[in-house]
């Protein structure tokens, strides 16, 4: 770890969380957030978990959304796509999965705002329909807008017993999802589980999930990695050439038609000019 | 078995023994394409269709027992709905018998008119849409495979009961074919199967053996083979409410109408080509390695 703080901090300062008292030296700002490997015709992407932080606040390793992880997460489904792979993992390290729209980000930048959430409705869609069979191994928090992208995976597993937590909490911070967020939300989840999600920003751990048939499996936590590539690889039929891909795409295209048709356009602003939420997006007290 | 024999000898008139295209090497007798491929009966207000089974191909190599979907089963099946509605059926009962209930559409026959594909994937759509908005309480037998287009048959019935052999297996491998499914197809599936079965249906052809649809609330019931047809036919008389008058018929026509609006929009209507003549199968169906 302090091999990687010392080659990242070129210009090192050290500031102080805002959120807890931890100090966290910043980053570089256009530093890798992930790694990308084909491991037996599988495409594995993994979030990158060092410590620290971007020059707006935000830690890394919390994997949340804002243009670079969006532009590197598009660059390895490139990749993938050019490479042939039959089939895409993807999974982090550390205590979160996705934890959402990089908000800080957006405070930082909120002309951009509206730009900033058609790209990550963009790449929702585009995972929601890649053509090739998709599993995402969920290490942490799969919160708000990284619930969602967690969503548009064909598969998930979770580990059993762990404190990670699903929930999607727009109602507290003010923010009201979009078309095409919620039809991504009600083309992923069974209907009794809508209102509580979408309306009172419920709380789900890894066996709610399961008992919904939202996540496939609940391994333990040193299994999970292990347990979605095998899942990866048992699916990988269903990616094996350019013509059983082609036709995942139309499938998916038809399969997820309200969500493809709304995600990403005419996106309105959700509200991060005026939402009630903190730069760490805990709601104003 | 004695129809079936007269059937036979009848056909023997221009009779050849072909060796069946597949991976048995039993020899089927080639039967009248024009054959009847079901029968009718109004037991007690409840219209009885049966799939026939006779051992026999048609001369495009299909076996009739197969129930798949061709001009034939579909004009077939029409005619059947035609006499129950005139006939003022207060129910319908649809079972096949033997290993398959509808293995999907005739591929083969696809393949040997390719130019009708479109009109063939038109008019099984629009069959499902009839039986999908029927005014009248519909009950399918599941009495074997149920696969593909035959699936989607299956699901087009308001109720569902399959046989617990856990050989039969109810599957869509539309994904392993290189077909891809049309708009009415996908509203279809997605109105009569549990968002959480979606994904492994659709995109994955998961083979699905009856305990886990009776899980799943795809069917009501999986009664052992031998008690399939009585139990069937007890549920459709139980029915026999939801369609007991002309009133009623039209009402319950009218809400499944709106209940499965867009299926019922789209199914027949917007036909994409769903790649019959790029796909990936064999003369029998199965994927090409």
């Amino acid at each position: 770890m302090a091999r990687l703080m010392s080659s990242r901090c070129g210009a090192s300062a050290w500031r102080r969380c805002l959120g807890c008292q931890r100090s966290f030296s910043s980053v570089r700002d256009d530093m890798s957030l992930l790694s990308t490997q084909i491991v037996d015709n599988v495409a594995v992407v993994r979030f990158l978990s060092p410590e620290g932080q971007f020059s707006w606040g935000t830690r890394v390793w919390e994997h949340r959304i804002n243009p670079s992880l969006i532009k590197q997460v598009n660059q390895a489904l490139d990749e993938a796509e050019n490479a042939g792979v039959q089939a895409l993992l993807v999974t982090g390290e550390g205590k979160f999965f996705c934890n959402g729209m990089d908000l800080q980000y957006i405070s930082a930048h909120v002309s951009q705002s509206t730009e900033i959430q058609t790209d990550a409705e963009n790449l929702m869609r585009r995972i929601l329909t890649l053509g090739m069979p998709t599993v995402a191994a969920v290490n942490g928090h799969m919160t708000a807008a990284g619930a969602m992208l967690g969503l548009s995976f064909d598969k998930r597993l979770m580990p059993a017993d762990s404190k990670s937590l699903f929930f999607i909490p727009g109602i507290d911070i003010g923010l009201v999802y979009s078309p095409g967020m919620t039809e991504l939300m009600k083309a992923k989840m069974p209907l009794p589980m809508w209102t509580d999600v979408l309306c009172m920003g419920k709380r789900y751990k890894s066996e709610d999930l399961l008992k919904h048939g939202v996540v496939e499996a609940t391994p333990p936590p040193s299994d999970l990695f292990d347990a979605a590539m095998e899942l990866a690889k048992s699916l990988k039929s269903k990616g094996k050439d350019q013509k059983t891909r082609e036709t995942m795409r139309g499938i998916k295209g038809n399969l997820y038609k309200d969500a493809a048709a709304h995600l990403g356009s005419a996106v309105q602003d959700m509200g991060f000019a005026t939402g009630t939420f903190s730069a760490t997006g805990r709601p104003k007290a | 078995m004695a129809l079936v024999q007269t059937r036979m000898a009848t056909s023997r008139l221009t009779s050849t023994w072909r060796r069946h295209l597949g991976t048995s090497l039993r020899c089927f007798s080639s039967v009248r394409d024009s054959m009847s491929l079901l029968s009718t009966q109004m037991v007690d207000h409840v219209a009885v269709v049966r799939f026939l089974s006779p051992e026999g191909q048609f001369s495009w190599g299909t076996r009739v027992w197969e129930h798949r979907l061709n001009p034939s089963l579909i004009k077939q099946v029409h005619d059947a709905l035609d006499q129950a509605e005139e006939c003022g059926a207060q129910a319908l009962l649809l079972a096949g018998e033997g290993r398959f209930f509808c293995n999907g559409m005739d591929l083969q026959y696809i393949s040997a008119n390719m130019s009708q594909a479109m009109a063939i994937q038109t008019d099984a759509e629009k069959l499902m849409r009839r039986v999908l908005t029927l005014g009248m309480p519909t009950v399918a037998a599941l009495n074997g495979h149920t696969a593909a287009g035959g699936a989607m048959l299956a699901l087009a019935f308001d109720k569902r009961l399959m046989t617990a052999e856990s050989q039969s297996v109810f599957f869509i491998p539309g994904i392993d074919l290189g077909l891809a499914y049309s708009t009415g197809m996908t509203e279809l599936m997605k109105a009569k199967m549990p968002l959480a079965m979606w994904n492994d249906v659709l995109c994955m052809g998961k083979r699905f053996q009856s305990e886990e649809l009776l899980k799943h609330g795809v069917v009501e019931a999986r009664p052992p083979a031998a008690d399939l047809f009585d139990s069937a036919m007890e549920l459709a008389t139980s029915l026999k409410s939801k369609g007991k008058d002309e009133k009623t018929r039209d009402t319950l026509h009218k809400i499944k109408g709106n209940l499965y609006k867009d299926a019922a929009a789209t199914l027949g209507f917007q036909v994409q080509d769903m790649g019959y003549a790029t796909a990936t199968f064999s003369a029998t169906g199965r994927p090409q390695k």
